[in-house]
């Protein structure tokens, strides 16, 4: 059986080790004796619209937002945040094209999965086109089948840093394809004087890749530090992903902030005349109580 | 037994091939007159029959000749060329002594000189000691590997650094020897300095291409030191002060002609000198130290001993006190190396030589903070331990063949990681140690440098190199060819071919020569590097001017060359493994390719009163990595379209020299940050996306290492007086370091200007102009 575990193993060393790091990167603070503004020329750099949607076909609204990038070196006139409300967004597959429309409520572009809806295997673009004329286009496969889940063990550690969930998720992996999958989590709650439940995004984020295990009951398992005591159930889900999901997600856990004994991170984008991603997936979940 | 069946077979072979032929050997050592130090090099020429050799690392020459009376010349760059004249009809052991040249007395003929075109070997470089103590050097420390850096094909990492690339060869990829014993960290203060003694050393060699069978175990360069054996006739010293550190050196007889020592230190004072200044409760300093020391006994004709070893090590310390609390921390690191070696005549055809060594590196990190009855102590060490033996032989049945073979053997046992931290708090005590890896590496070699005509020369071998670690065994053939053909007198074409293996690894991710560098062995997993090398080159020696030109152009592919995955490093504190029990090195690295291609010129002239070089190369080096930059390929940091270095040395007279050097060379490639935008990691609830995720915005970078930075370009100068006193020579330099201040880079970083509302790239440059005086006295 092929195995992922969660990725705090070893987040106690690490702790430690950042302790070193600070050492070694004062050393060489001493040695740096003269800095002042580059006298190089910089590559010509402008803002490029920015992409992001995961589909899938069980959603009953297909959403893609759309915002802008900042260059560094210019002068900042975007709020990297903001969302773009007055770009064209539409999406072309099998049915034809159709456009989507921006709902000031939600931030995105929306269209209803009944007017246009997202098929297992079927492939998806998505083109933007800014108010200035620049255009971005990307790509993405919805995977063929949902993925089920065939149990899941949750165990409760107790260690000197607090209590966790040992969570596994197992399933049978799909014979015969690259299979690219995420866990995630969200659990529900309800708040006194408050009628309806409340779902919140546990931020559970195991990639796991079939590559060198194809057709294995396989496992990917994570460590839960539940937030509330209150919970009154938690959803796990199993994503069976596009590549574009997989590599954009894998990217942002690699990424390596202002580490200066690192390499640069890259981020993935599969976004064509601009950055982001568009990505598709099915899934299938798995409801405990502890 | 196995000596005896050795002898035997050799016997064998050298006498079926001068049965009949009445041929006899001229053989012995040559030594400098005055100290008895082995000249290695030294050119063996036999006017009549227009044929020749040239002395061993240790000194011994061997030639076998026919019947004749004949002339043989014995010529070695900076010596008096000496002639002897031999009535050949039974084998003759001569040790030869050559003299040191006077200024004034420099004429070297056609005949005597060395001559790159007649050399089989290419893309070597030979740097006479004396030329490195005259070339300015940044706080007036000679440095080897800052001369090396200043050839052809050789590149430095960033400012002021030490790392060595070779045609476009990672700083790793260099086998640095010193008496045999690799050295794994050639660093004193982060690159700065270079760990070896330029008082201790009699000579220095670079291959860069076409690497003899003899060596292995590194992809893209060998740089062969040694040390100078110590004199054997009457105690010598040197002595220098210089800014930064001081140093000291002895030699002399134990026992007369027989059996002498050198010993050799150095160790820099800033730390000393402004301790006192230091507000009592803070102190912190920097220094460096090394200590080289040689013993070695001519136990008979046949027999002679070295022992030598290398201990240096690199301390950075603070120490800071604040009422009740008390704060310790520090970084150090080392190399000790140790070589006994066995040298023997078997007969006068067949040298050999033992060698056992030893060599360790270690890295050490700490700091131990106090609160009254409370502490805190961390303490990391990294550490490779080499224990070796070599067994190599040089026979020499003719003129026209001289056989090189032998067998190695290294255990290397590595502890890439050790923690441990202890506390007033058991919750906090920790341990961790990668487990320690004990490997294997092994190669035997033959190689022939047979002159097949008196024009076609080749150098043929063939290494069959082994490495073994935790039961993944690799065994690798790697066939060697170096072919020279005269196109003229002193004019000719040479090609090379080589296969190199290198099964240990150096994980770096700053460039910059930090000394957290990690060594690591080559696994099933992380397999070993390799690397197919082909170069083509033409030599030319205009003997009037004393003048070498090389053109070389090179081509050299790479595989299983790594790479830190992007967002990791050795501390790694972003740590996002998440395959169980897997969360070791082997998964912060990526393997990929590598390919070089260049073409380089060296002008030389080593004899006469002015002595220097100018080297050119122009260079291309890719790296192409399936995980990095999405699997496309990028020029490496260290690619360098061109590189240009000039280097002078004018003798004014007896008391002054002056020299100067100019170097040049397109800036790094690196990767900038152009532009940021927000990060939308997919969550399965609505409202969670944008923003709400670390991390919230990244950074577009463009293409990997498609920035440049700005070029390199530096100037340094220097004057030397020497006066001769009663009892010493004593010489008293000054030198200026970046004459004309360019602020060449060390790194960009990027910074928000809030005035501007942009981003700013900013620059570190470290030294701008930096004058320095040092004396020395010889004595």
């Amino acid at each position: 059986m092929s195995r992922s575990d969660g990725g705090l193993e070893r987040k106690k060393e690490l702790e430690k080790m950042k302790k070193i790091k600070y050492i070694l990167f004062a050393s060489v603070i001493l040695l740096s004796s003269c800095k002042r503004e580059a006298n190089v020329k910089l590559p010509a750099t402008k803002s490029h619209p920015v992409i992001y949607g995961y589909i899938c076909p069980d959603d009953t609204v297909i959403r893609i937002k759309v915002t802008q990038s900042q260059p560094l070196f210019e002068t900042s006139t975007t709020d990297i945040y903001a969302p773009v409300m007055d770009a064209n967004v539409s999406l072309s597959g099998q049915q034809g094209n159709a456009q989507l429309v921006y709902n000031p409520l939600t931030e995105y572009y929306e269209i209803k999965a009944t007017s246009y809806s997202i098929n297992l295997g079927a492939t998806y673009k998505v083109m933007v086109i800014m108010s200035n004329g620049e255009i971005a286009t990307a790509e993405t496969q919805v995977p063929l089948s949902a993925v089920p889940i065939s149990t899941i063990t949750v165990e409760t550690i107790t260690e000197k840093y607090g209590t966790y969930d040992l969570l596994k998720v197992y399933f049978n992996d799909v014979v015969g394809q690259n299979n690219y999958y995420r866990m995630a989590m969200v659990y529900a709650q309800t708040f006194p004087f408050q009628p309806d439940t409340t779902y919140g995004d546990a931020n559970v984020n195991e990639l796991y890749s079939d590559v060198t295990h194809d057709g294995e009951y396989s496992l990917i398992s994570t460590r839960y530090y539940p937030p509330f005591d209150t919970i009154l159930f938690n959803d796990v889900y199993l994503f069976n992903c596009s590549p574009s999901y997989f590599n954009y997600h894998k990217s942002l856990l690699n990424y390596s902030g202002d580490n200066p004994f690192a390499e640069p991170s890259l981020t993935y984008t599969n976004v064509k005349g601009g950055f982001g991603c568009f990505g598709a997936y099915t899934r299938s979940r798995f409801r405990y109580k502890k | 037994m196995f000596k005896k069946l050795l002898y035997i077979s050799l016997c064998v072979l050298s006498f079926a091939s001068v049965l009949g032929q009445s041929k006899f050997t001229v053989s012995g050592y040559i030594t400098e007159t005055g100290s008895k130090e082995n000249l290695p090099g030294v050119t063996v020429y036999i006017p009549k029959l227009k044929t020749g050799t040239s002395s061993n690392n240790y000194g011994f020459y061997s030639i076998t000749l026919p019947k004749d009376s004949l002339d043989i010349i014995f010529s070695y760059v900076g010596f008096k060329a000496k002639k002897i004249s031999v009535n050949l009809d039974k084998d003759i052991s001569f040790n030869i002594e050559l003299g040191a040249q006077e200024l004034a007395e420099v004429v070297v003929t056609a005949e005597q000189s060395k001559k790159v075109s007649q050399e089989t070997q290419m893309s070597t470089i030979d740097i006479p000691i004396e030329q490195i103590k005259q070339i300015p050097a940044f706080l007036g420390e000679k440095d080897v590997l800052k001369v090396i850096q200043l050839m052809p094909g050789v590149q430095k990492g960033s400012e002021g650094s030490t790392g060595i690339y070779v045609r476009g060869g990672g700083p790793d990829q260099n086998l640095i020897i010193l008496d045999e014993a690799p050295v794994y960290n050639a660093n004193h203060l982060f690159g700065f300095f270079s760990v070896f003694n330029g008082d201790a050393l009699k000579s220095v060699e670079l291959i860069k291409g076409g690497f003899p069978a003899r060596y292995g175990g590194r992809l893209s360069s060998v740089i062969d030191l040694q040390m100078k054996d110590g004199n054997k006739e009457k105690i010598h010293g040197e002595a220098g002060i210089g800014i930064i550190s001081s140093r000291l050196t002895l030699e002399g007889p134990i026992i007369k002609n027989k059996c002498s020592f050198l010993v050799s230190a150095r160790r820099t004072y800033i730390d000393a000198l402004i301790y006192p200044f230091l507000p009592k409760d803070n102190k912190g300093g920097y220094y460096f130290y090394d200590l080289n020391a040689k013993f070695n006994y001519v136990i008979s004709d046949k027999d002679r001993v070295y022992l030598s070893g290398y201990f240096g090590r690199d301390k950075f310390y603070f120490r800071s006190k604040y009422y009740d609390s008390e704060t310790k921390a520090g970084l150090d690191w080392g190399n000790a190396t140790g070589t006994l070696r066995w040298n023997h005549l078997f007969h006068s055809r067949l040298f050999s030589n033992l060698s056992l060594i030893f060599t360790n590196y270690q890295l050490g990190i700490n700091e131990t903070e106090k609160y009254k009855t409370d502490y805190f102590s961390l303490k990391y060490i990294s550490d490779i331990r080499d224990l070796g033996a070599k067994y190599n032989f040089d026979f020499m049945p003719s003129p026209n063949h001289y056989i090189k073979f032998g067998i190695a053997s290294t255990w290397h046992h590595f502890v890439p990681q050790a923690l441990v931290v202890k506390s007033s708090n058991p919750n906090d005590d920790f341990k961790s140690k990668s487990r320690p890896i004990d490997t294997y590496e092994g190669g035997i070699y033959v190689e022939d440098d047979w002159r097949v005509t008196e024009k076609l020369k080749m150098n043929i071998g063939f290494r069959l190199s082994a490495f073994s670690s935790r039961g993944d065994n690799f065994f690798n053939p790697e066939p060697r060819a170096s072919v020279r053909y005269l196109l003229g007198n002193n004019f000719s074409i040479k090609s090379s071919y080589a296969v190199m293996n290198q099964y240990l690894h150096l994980l770096s991710n700053t460039g910059i020569g930090l000394p957290t560098d990690l060594w690591v062995p080559a696994t099933n997993k992380v397999k070993p590097q390799q690397s197919q090398q082909i170069a083509l080159g033409l030599a030319k020696d205009l003997t009037d001017q004393n003048l070498t030109i090389t053109l070389e152009g090179y081509y050299k592919w790479m595989k299983n060359v790594l790479n830190y995955k992007e967002g990791s490093s050795f501390l790694d504190v972003n740590d996002n493994s998440n395959v169980e029990g897997q969360s070791d090195w082997q998964d912060k690295v990526v393997s990929g390719t590598g390919l070089s291609y260049g073409a380089e010129v060296l002008i030389q002239r080593k004899v006469g009163r002015f002595t220097g070089w100018i080297g050119y190369t122009l260079s291309w080096t890719w790296l192409q990595f399936d995980s990095l930059n999405f699997g496309v390929r990028y020029p490496a940091r260290y690619d360098r379209r061109h590189d240009i270095s000039v280097v002078g040395i004018y003798k004014l007279n007896d008391h002054i020299t002056i020299s100067s050097t100019w170097v040049y060379g397109t800036g790094n490639a690196i990767t900038l940050p152009l532009s940021s935008y927000a990060v939308e990691q997919h969550s399965p609830v609505l409202g969670s996306g944008l923003g709400y995720t670390y991390p919230s915005s990244v950074n577009d970078y463009g293409k990997k290492n498609s920035f440049r930075m700005a070029p390199y370009h530096r100037m340094d100068i220097g004057i030397q007086f020497h006066k001769k006193l009663k009892r010493c020579i004593r010489t008293f330099e000054f030198s200026v370091y970046n004459v004309y201040s360019r602020q060449n880079p060390f790194f960009y970083y990027t910074e928000y200007n809030y005035n501007f509302r942009r981003s700013r790239l900013m620059q570190v440059s470290l030294f701008p102009i930096i004058p320095s005086v040092s004396w020395s006295y010889k004595f």
